[in-house]
């Protein structure tokens, strides 16, 4: 039975149950709500976002659904930032999507998929110094003196290594 | 081309030269004096047709003068321009920088990771801090502790990120100040 979704600008998404169900969010949801007809509203989330989210969904629709008590399971998916040639295509966004997907799969509670934008910004900043993170991301570097004085002191312990 | 004149005005010294009565009191025959009315009115022509050359010619001077003021009135009309231009010009570069700095400012302030929720933003932590080697490891969370305040509370907060630690002290470097540091990061995670 094909599930209505409505995203914050207003665009209605109809899918199947089991892809939408990948959402552990919306997979308590219908729980809760049981059989009905009625649009399930998102209003965090764009329809460009939902769209890419849904695709996700769509290809992995088949993989066994994270339990959400097995924290050595989180923990093994934390411990490498490997990412399959699929989910390596699909996230191969630019910055502002891949944050957006980031948010969204958050809300939606959509563990994998956090866990493919979360190794991808890992990989962009493996290897970076502070310097070149904020220069990355449009981060300030918003330090009082004394905590530069602070920092300065804490790279001592990294010279000469 | 109007100034220029395509008559031909006999040289005086000829005829002068050819003239038989000149410097002489001596009456003319009449004949003779036929032949001199008929020469004064060509010179009376003559000097008829040169003072309308003249007037032409003094006409296409004076447009030809006029030309030239018109053209140092729009030359300069257009320098005025060129300088006005120039201004607003050295202004708008002047002002290109501050545009793209506060561009700059603003696209920061947009960032889609300002908004990355702080478990967000550990759980990151979490998985570039995981990704490394072992021996990398608390220089990787060093790194993400020392990008902005907010990445600095969020990391000195999160004890996984220093409870693995591969160091090796060089000289000058005191162990009691450096363990005074990272202890109370690791709080209550037992080290690997």
């Amino acid at each position: 039975m094909p599930v209505l979704l409505v995203t914050s600008d207003n665009e209605q998404f109809r899918v199947e149950k089991v892809v939408a169900q990948r959402s552990v969010l919306i997979k308590n949801m219908l729980e809760d709500v049981g059989e009905s007809d009625q649009p399930i509203p998102l209003p965090n989330v764009t329809a460009p976002v939902l769209k890419k989210v849904l695709e996700y969904c769509d290809h992995h629709q088949t993989d066994p659904l994270p339990t959400g008590d097995e924290p050595s399971a989180d923990e093994s998916r934390k411990r490498t930032t490997d990412i399959s040639e699929w989910d390596q295509k699909f996230i191969t966004v630019d910055q502002e999507m891949l944050f957006e997907i980031i948010l969204a799969a958050n809300y939606l509670d959509i563990k994998p998929l956090l866990d493919v934008g979360c190794k991808t910004v890992a990989n962009m900043i493996k290897g970076k110094s502070p310097e070149e993170i904020r220069k990355l991301f449009n981060i300030v570097n918003d330090f009082t003196p004394e905590e530069e004085a602070q920092i300065k002191k804490e790279n001592e312990w990294a010279e000469d290594r | 081309m109007d100034s220029q004149s395509n008559i031909t005005i006999p040289s005086l010294t000829q005829i002068y030269d050819e003239d038989p009565n000149a410097q002489k009191n001596r009456i003319l025959a009449d004949d003779e004096l036929l032949d001199l009315r008929v020469m004064k009115e060509t010179h009376i022509r003559l000097a008829n047709t040169i003072n309308e050359e003249v007037e032409r010619a003094r006409h296409a001077h004076e447009a030809l003068v006029q030309k030239y003021q018109e053209q140092i009135r729009t030359l300069e009309a257009t320098q005025s321009q060129l300088h006005a231009s120039k201004r607003s010009l050295d202004i708008l570069v002047a002002q290109q920088p501050a545009q793209l700095a506060e561009a700059e400012r603003l696209s920061g302030l947009i960032h889609p990771i300002r908004r990355l929720p702080s478990d967000i933003l550990q759980y990151l932590f979490e998985s570039a801090y995981s990704a490394k080697d072992k021996e990398d490891r608390f220089f990787a969370a060093l790194t993400l502790s020392q990008v902005c305040q907010r990445w600095r509370a969020i990391a000195l907060n999160t004890p996984r990120l220093w409870c693995y630690i591969d160091y090796v002290f060089q000289d000058g470097i005191d162990p009691e100040s450096f363990w005074g540091w990272v202890i109370p990061r690791v709080k209550a995670v037992p080290a690997d």
